[in-house]
């Protein structure tokens, strides 16, 4: 199977066929080609020009208008880019159109006004300089945007995107091999809102592999930088930006559960839990962030597993694993087997659709092979769980919603960033902090006036 | 007690009796190991318990694929060692090398298994490489320095081969490999001069040549064994690629140049032939497992996870799993030897995150580094 991808640069697009990709998808390989930046194409992003006037209002209007495409299952680009999406990235279709749903909440007109009213507070600061006590204030544009995307869930790539314009950014976009596709049809999809709009026509999205002298250019010419994905690209953004780039890092993390013995009240609240348990499990196959590795159980851990074994079962016809590489077969198989010599018990479905492991030895978690694999520790309280929690963790769901409060503090002064419902671990509320921090007031430079 | 390994390190090079004579070895041996590690090894009796296999279901020689895997990093996670023998027959631990976050795989020997290492490794070295006494020169530490199975096993076999200590040289010295210091002792060493070690230090050595404008010319019984990644500081390097500039650099015969595959996990290297084929001696056997279903074997000639068995190690259940993954083939070899051939095609453990989901293990590399 062989397909093309363009690059868009200041809004045009581009049709160099200079890079060859590859993908296994399960049956047959796909080749897609799709342009490699070069000093040209980072010759027209320096000197475009910025989004600066543009007020707010019209902002938030381009990207209803967008999100109201999206949210359209019919909408000729969204479809395009599921069936592509869908091979290059081995999610079922199912999971991609969940999350392209998740692009046109994001992208309506209550989420991101609720957005800014929460990270900017003021929408005016935005716009024009506000009179605060004796001084007067403004959030300016960094200038340019560079967001070096990851592939695992194809939804970031919007967020990002939309942080950058409503702070009145200019959006370059570095897609990510695992997921080149999304970020190119979301940001096609603006010539169908207003092919002279300014931010249609400033917008770029552009690829490059590892050590790319015109990537480099890109990465210090930008005045922030939003880094996405695993340590590896990380350090390497750190180590190739200037000083003075703001370097806003998402990632990477992890994520656990907790289950207060309130769940096995009764049957049905226990399937209630493990339901949206399973939800937090299946989401991305565990492969972002919020997904959970681990769960803390008040209460009987085979009762908990019996029951989780059937939602994921249940989970996973709504939401199915797409294709898995045969080395991530192999790893849960591995973790799996590991389990059995010591003696752990393990459930697990047929293939290597979903795994769940009651283990003692908190040791055991250090080679998660993700791909819908829970490792469970029974507790006597779910403090006793806390000690577990670290820097690498970004959040924390329990049940019940009452002992939120209870254990909010403890949790987060261990290093989480995040504590929400079981089931809500894959939604963050908009106007939300984000890794500790509110990515639109990083993306903006606070000034001041007499 | 001798067991059929014992009788078959009798022969010349068991590697070239037929097939079936092979399989016929093969079956006793195993049936063998297997029967004694479910006897000693209680931990393993459990386990093969919960798989449903027993020792009476080895039957024929296809059998030997139902033998239960063990995961390698069982043995690096377990605080205790894992043994089918008691722990004071221990006579020496060997391991792999570890990394911030990883503890290293550690395997022990009784008496018994340390002296067919020797044996075994010897004969793989000799019939498998064709290696002549001479000189070595060990692009490692000194095995003082590490107790990794490259090191440390490498060595043993060597001198219970007959090399004299002042013919062995370890170019790695205080942590960094020495070129020239090498280069220097190459010079006068003892024919036919041999060199052993991963692909990245022969790369070293190489860029030190090609940098200095020096070529050697080793002479035609010299070997040039590797073993380990072919990570290079460099980035990857193709097999064919290092043979080509290793042999202009170091003038040694392209066909000399033999990559081994190295496992601590059954104490040994899997030997290459002049043909770059590696064969597996009838004292070991690689059974591919089914990714998806590690407990069926996949058909002939399809990738999986490589099970590396040994039936002459009764020191622990040498039935294990690393995370390779091969592929393996039975056949008459055009090199004379025979039985299965083996092919690594990568690490199953490769597979990480994706995205912004990191392990534990990353994390704590992280941690690690950030406070170096």
């Amino acid at each position: 199977m062989k397909f093309t991808l363009p690059s868009i640069v200041s809004g045009k697009v581009i049709e160099r066929k200079n890079n060859i990709l590859k993908y296994n998808t399960g049956v047959g390989e796909l080749e897609l080609s799709m342009p490699e930046i070069n000093h040209d194409d980072v010759a027209k992003i320096k000197k475009q020009s910025d989004i600066h006037e543009l007020p707010t209002s019209e902002i938030i209007s381009f990207y209803t208008k967008v999100g109201k495409l999206w949210n359209k299952k019919s909408y000729d680009l969204r479809k395009d880019a599921l069936k592509l999406t869908e091979k290059v990235t081995g999610y079922s279709s199912a999971m991609i159109e969940h999350s392209y749903d998740g692009i046109s909440t994001m992208l309506s007109k209550e989420y991101i006004k609720t957005t800014l009213d929460s990270e900017i507070g003021n929408r005016k600061f935005l716009d024009e300089w506000v009179r605060v006590k004796d001084i007067s204030i403004h959030a300016q544009p960094r200038g340019k945007v560079l967001h070096i995307m990851a592939g695992n869930a194809p939804p970031l790539s919007a967020v990002s995107i939309l942080r950058g314009s409503l702070t009145k950014n200019v959006n370059t976009v570095k897609t990510a091999s695992s997921d080149p596709v999304t970020a190119i049809y979301l940001v096609k999809s603006f010539r169908d809102v207003d092919k002279d709009h300014p931010i249609t026509k400033t917008t770029s999205v552009v690829y490059w592999k590892h050590d790319s002298s015109a990537g480099d250019s890109l990465i210090r010419l930008s005045n922030a930088i939003c880094v996405w994905g695993g340590a590896d690209a990380v350090e390497s953004i750190r180590k190739k930006s200037t000083y003075g780039t703001e370097l806003v890092e998402f990632g990477p993390r992890r994520s656990m559960q907790l289950i207060g013995k309130e769940a096995f009240r009764d049957s049905k609240t226990l399937k209630n839990v493990t339901d949206k348990a399973a939800h937090d499990i299946v989401l991305f196959d565990q492969e972002a962030c919020h997904s959970p590795q681990l769960a803390f159980v008040e209460g009987d851990t085979k009762k908990f597993c019996e029951a989780l074994a059937k939602s994921l079962d249940a989970e996973g016809k709504r939401l199915p694993k797409g294709f898995v590489h045969r080395e991530k077969h192999a790893a849960i198989s591995h973790e799996r087997l590991i389990a059995k010599f010591y003696g752990e018990k393990v459930y697990e479905s047929k293939g290597t659709e979903w795994t769940l492991i009651i283990t003692d030895n908190i040791k055991r978690i250090i080679r998660h092979p993700l791909g819908r694999m829970l490792y469970v520790f029974g507790v006597k309280n779910l403090k006793v769980a806390l000690q577990h929690i670290d820097h690498s963790i970004q959040t924390v769901a329990v049940y019940p919603d009452e002992r939120i409060n209870e254990l909010r503090d403890e949790i987060t002064l261990m290093g989480a960033d995040r504590v929400t419902y079981i089931g809500k671990m894959g939604y963050f509320a908009p106007g939300a902090p984000h890794e500790g921090f509110y990515p639109l007031s990083r993306l903006v430079r606070w000034v001041k006036s007499k | 007690m001798a067991w059929a390994c014992d009788e078959m390190l009798k022969l010349s090079d068991p590697s070239k009796l037929s097939i079936n004579e092979i399989r016929k070895w093969k079956l006793k041996g195993f049936k063998e190991a297997f029967d004694f590690h479910y006897q000693n090894c209680p931990q393993y009796t459990n386990y093969c318990k919960l798989h449903n296999v027993k020792p009476s279901d080895i039957k024929e020689y296809e059998d030997i694929g139902k033998i239960q895997p063990v995961p390698s990093d069982v043995f690096r996670d377990s605080d205790k060692l894992i043994l089918s023998v008691p722990d004071k027959d221990v006579v020496s631990v060997l391991t792999t090398s570890s990394t911030t976050s990883k503890k290293p795989v550690k395997f022990a020997m009784d008496k018994v298994t340390f002296d067919r290492m020797l044996k075994v490794n010897a004969k793989s070295w000799e019939a498998g490489h064709e290696l002549k006494i001479g000189s070595l020169f060990f692009l490692g530490p000194k095995p003082e320095e590490s107790d990794t199975g490259l090191v440390k096993g490498g060595y043993l076999t060597f001198k219970y081969m007959g090399f004299r200590n002042e013919d062995i040289y370890f170019g790695v010295r205080d942590g960094k490999v020495d070129c020239e210091w090498m280069f220097d002792k190459i010079k006068n060493a003892k024919k036919p001069i041999h060199m052993y070690g991963p692909p990245f230090v022969y790369m070293a050595f190489v860029d030190y040549l090609e940098k200095n404008g020096q070529k050697l010319k080793l002479d035609k019984d010299s070997r040039l064994i590797t073993t380990g990644g072919w990570k290079t500081v460099k980035g990857e390097v193709t097999k064919e690629e290092f043979r080509v500039k290793v042999s202009k650099y170091i003038g040694v015969d392209q066909k000399n140049i033999r990559d081994g595959y190295g496992s601590t996990d059954i104490l040994t290297m899997l030997p290459e032939c002049e043909y770059h084929h590696k064969h597996v001696p009838p004292w070991f056997h690689v059974s591919v497992r089914d990714p998806e279903n590690v407990n069926e074997e996949v058909s002939e000639g399809e990738q999986g996870l490589n099970v590396l068995m040994s039936n002459y190690i009764q020191s622990y259940p040498a039935f294990t799993m690393p995370g390779d993954i091969g592929i393996a083939v039975e056949r008459n070899c055009e090199c004379g030897r025979n039985g299965q051939i083996v092919e690594i095609k990568g690490r199953a453990h490769g597979a990480g995150a994706r995205g912004c989901a990191i392990r534990l293990e990353e994390f704590m590399d992280i941690v690690t580094k950030g406070k170096s």
